[in-house]
């Protein structure tokens, strides 16, 4: 399978994937770092010769539009590429002991360190989202139930200028995005139907305030984790 | 200015310094536009995409990482990336090109390592006269499979065949 990524990454590099292959690969990279390696691989490999073509001054108004168009703020802080943001499931061992079905009815979701001493967890699937399999940034629970989301920032850099924004990735699909991250504190989705039968990740992304103009992540991805159900017995 | 002032500019742009990214527009825009203009050659397309380009690289500047590449290579390779999906946008249909890429007009850059490039350049000699002309059309010109299809007369399969070859073989021929 190494030759495999190694001659889709090279394909992707060289722009000869079709639609269909590029959007897979792409969603691919989001959460395979063998992928992403494969790519900067052949980055490096090809990159001389786009360096070697002759230059071509552009016309001066150029600047003028580019100056013009550059926002208020960008991306503070050194984040990391989106490219080297990995999956960290091993980390949800931290909660994954002691947990059973909550019942129905219940109080509102409590913190994750709760969940340990847990006489009623509200939740049977959880994710830990970290930097390139660093600590853990965030905790994700899931109550399928409820249809409820709960995103917890353990240790998060704060972004001024910009918004945190939460995607979701189920199986093979596109990112699609759930929300933006609250400042300050947990936050609560609700009405969230996820399809646990699949395999389900969960990214931040850095965007401009108020979220991504696309519909897709446009910044850094700085944090991703797999949702990971707990046993239910 | 010199070289290696690039990083340090980008580690101002990164924290939203106007200055310091007008200074690299001015240090990397000739560059990347020729790199743009050979994928869009019509100018106004290929400055729409500069304009994207640069306002990638003001937003993403933070997500620039020294150890994996140049300033210069992160930002060609926006702008090129830029640069293709505005040309198959626009021209889903491909517009062929004939021209033969000349591989000897390439200048030596002061950016990459003479050897780097040397050493890439050996490893395409080593390739088919057509297998190099295929990978330096989608590299440099941004021809898609099909745009490649179509202008060779081989069909989309052939010419997937014929890159991964040639990609084990540039592979094979750096790595080794």
């Amino acid at each position: 399978m190494a030759d495999d990524i190694d001659m889709l990454a090279g394909e992707y590099v060289l722009g000869t994937l079709d639609e269909a292959e590029r959007r897979a690969f792409e969603r691919r990279l989001l959460t395979d770092p063998a992928a992403v390696a494969a790519v900067a691989t052949w980055q490096e490999r090809l990159s001389p010769l786009l360096l070697a073509v002759p230059e071509e001054a552009p016309s001066s108004r150029l600047w003028t539009r580019i100056g013009a168009g550059a926002g208020p703020a960008n991306d503070n802080g050194r984040l990391r590429r989106w490219q080297v943001a990995t999956v960290a499931a091993a980390l949800v061992a931290l909660v994954s002991t002691g947990v059973a079905l909550r019942p129905h009815a219940g109080p509102p979701a409590p913190a994750p360190q709760v969940a340990q001493q847990a006489p009623s967890p509200l939740f049977q699937s959880v994710a830990a989202l970290s930097e390139q399999g660093g600590a853990p940034a965030l905790l994700v629970t899931y109550d399928r139930e409820r249809k409820e989301m709960r995103v917890m920032p353990v240790n998060v850099a704060p972004r001024p200028g910009h918004s945190l924004e939460l995607w979701v990735i189920a199986g093979k699909a596109a990112p699609k995005s759930i929300g933006l991250m609250r400042e300050d504190g947990a936050t609560e989705l609700d009405r969230m139907a996820l399809d646990l039968q699949q395999e389900m990740t969960i990214a931040v992304s850095v965007e401009p305030k108020g979220g991504s103009p696309t519909g897709l992540p446009t910044g850094p991805v700085i944090y991703s984790g797999r949702m990971v159900s707990l046993p239910t017995s | 200015m010199s070289a290696e002032e690039l990083p340090d500019l980008l580690l101002a742009v990164a924290d939203g310094d106007r200055t310091a990214f007008a200074r690299f527009y001015e240090r990397t825009s000739a560059k990347l536009f020729g790199v743009v203009l050979r994928i869009l050659p019509e100018r106004a397309m290929a400055e729409d995409a500069m304009q994207e380009a640069y306002a990638k690289i003001w937003r993403n500047a933070a997500g620039f990482d020294a150890r994996r590449g140049s300033p210069i290579t992160w930002a060609a390779t926006i702008a090129r990336n830029v640069a293709i999906d505005l040309r198959r946008r626009e021209r889903p249909a491909g517009r062929t090109r004939d021209e033969d890429f000349d591989f000897d007009a390439l200048r030596d850059p002061q950016e990459v390592s003479a050897e780097q490039l040397a050493a890439l350049r050996v490893c395409l000699d080593r390739l088919d006269a057509d297998q190099r002309a295929l990978v330096l059309a989608a590299y440099l010109n941004g021809e898609s499979r099909e745009e490649l299809a179509e202008r060779l007369g081989h069909p989309t399969g052939t010419i997937k065949s014929w890159l991964h070859r040639s990609l084990a073989r540039l592979k094979g021929c750096l790595d080794g």
